[in-house]
């Protein structure tokens, strides 16, 4: 049975708080929602553990728009986001898509923004979507330097986001205006099971075609891929909802390399449902774009 | 450490330690058994409590992370020895068998009607996707739920 006996619970009130208690305490780690401690614990990833730390008063529970930024504050829960109506526009479709694809309910009102983005899980639903948006993370870290990475580049591999010692996650970011329309979908076994494969994407159309794209997949390597190639082979084209997107999809099966096989599926699969669920994400958005 | 929680309307200071969970401080600390521990990863519901007026495990939910909250469990639905509409309604429904999943679905029920007293077929699945029963099967569950709401709640 591995140990999780962290012995302190730590609730600093500034930033630069947490960035001292990161740095000086051996085994310090920030706690979001909390939903993965204990599976994490029971794989004995947290055995080195010794004080957790909440970012509770630092009150990073804040949706604002500021200019052509939408902020979202690292404390923000699953399920604020989802009811807010920052993500009602089309635009933000693949963020509601995502955070409405992630059940049950009881996890989403626990786990926050945070959380899933420094988790740094590719099959997870909410970075896909915020990604497919260009998502930017807020970093704040040692001599209050503060950074903003893209999501895509943050999630670096496997619960390893990049974050270096003192740093921690204090928001993200999207600029929902660069398209006018997205859409999220995924492939799953349940209606509770992590996604085998998923797909977020981000259209601007003008004049009834596709002017410029951004496509993103998770569950295809250890992060989030984009699909540049992919993107750039969309542009230009007509912009109807039941199209097949045939070129895409066969764009996107030769720029997916190194897709991972494990004991849920082999790379083969994942590159058929990426092609599926492209095509599906695609007309999604062109639906919603047409109201 | 000390925390503060209300608990079905009474106020409660525990003496936790950091590492245990909601659902260890309601059953251990409490003796709220009502709130069962099945699967204790998040993967069952049986232990659904509602926590500031959501639904949340409480296997899930780290124990600190509750420090000044407003919880319900499903001993808090009964008023002086009436059963709850929802407990009611399971009864009368035949919506359970061995009832240890039962809690779980009464309290994910409670907080969806709580915010949607008249869901269709698929909120209320929506609402209780994250709630497993291996006996009664949902088919009497589902008709419990309409029976409440149909109800009014």
């Amino acid at each position: 049975m591995p140990t999780f006996q962290p012995k302190e619970y730590l609730r600093p009130s500034t930033a630069e708080e947490v960035t001292m208690v990161l740095t000086s305490r051996e085994g310090a780690v920030i706690i979001g929602g909390g939903t993965e401690v204990y599976e994490l614990a029971e794989r004995g990833l947290l055995s080195e553990t010794t004080a957790l730390v909440d970012l509770t008063g630092l009150q990073l529970d804040g949706i604002e728009r500021k200019g052509p930024a939408l902020e979202a504050g690292a404390s923000v829960r699953l399920s604020e986001l989802e009811d807010h109506d920052a993500v009602k526009h089309p635009s933000m479709g693949a963020v509601l898509d995502s955070l409405r694809s992630i059940h049950p309910v009881q996890v989403k009102n626990l786990a926050t923004i945070g959380g899933a983005v420094c988790s740094s899980i590719s099959f997870f639903d909410l970075p896909v979507g915020l990604a497919a948006l260009d998502a930017t993370v807020q970093v704040f870290g040692v001599g209050a330097n503060q950074r903003k990475p893209r999501l895509a580049d943050f999630m670096v591999d496997f619960l390893t986001p990049d974050l270096k010692p003192g740093e921690f996650v204090t928001g993200v970011t999207v600029e929902p205006d660069a398209y006018t329309t997205s859409a999220f979908t995924k492939f799953c076994l349940t209606g509770n099971d992590w996604a085998m494969v998923n797909c977020g994407c981000s259209l601007k159309v003008e004049g009834g075609a596709i002017a410029s794209a951004k496509v993103v997949l998770g569950g295809i390597s250890s992060g989030l891929v984009t699909a540049h190639e992919t993107a750039d082979g969309l542009r230009g084209l007509a912009a109807e909802p039941g199209s097949q997107f045939d070129e895409p999809a066969e764009r996107l099966d030769g720029e997916l390399r190194d897709v991972v096989s494990d004991y849920r599926a082999s790379a083969g699969y994942r590159k058929k449902l990426a092609k599926v669920l492209l095509r599906q994400a695609l007309n999604r958005a062109l639906t919603r774009e047409r109201g | 450490m000390m925390i503060k929680m209300r608990v079905n309307g009474k106020s409660h200071e525990l003496d936790i330690q950091p590492g245990e969970s909601l659902n260890l401080i309601l059953r251990e600390h409490l003796g709220l058994t009502g709130t069962k521990k099945g699967c204790d990863s998040g993967g069952c519901g049986a232990c659904t409590v509602i926590l500031n007026g959501r639904a949340v495990y409480s296997c899930m939910t780290y124990g600190p992370k509750a420090d000044g909250g407003d919880l319900l469990t499903i001993e808090g639905l009964s008023k002086d020895g009436e059963l709850d509409t929802i407990q009611r309604s399971f009864a009368e429904l035949y919506a359970f068998q061995c009832g240890f999943c039962t809690p779980g679905f009464i309290m994910a029920t409670k907080a969806l009607l709580d915010s949607n007293p008249q869901p269709s077929d698929a909120e209320i699945r929506e609402a209780l996707v994250g709630n497993l029963c291996r006996c009664t099967g949902y088919t009497k569950i589902m008709e419990a739920v309409r029976g409440v709401s149909k109800k009014g709640g």
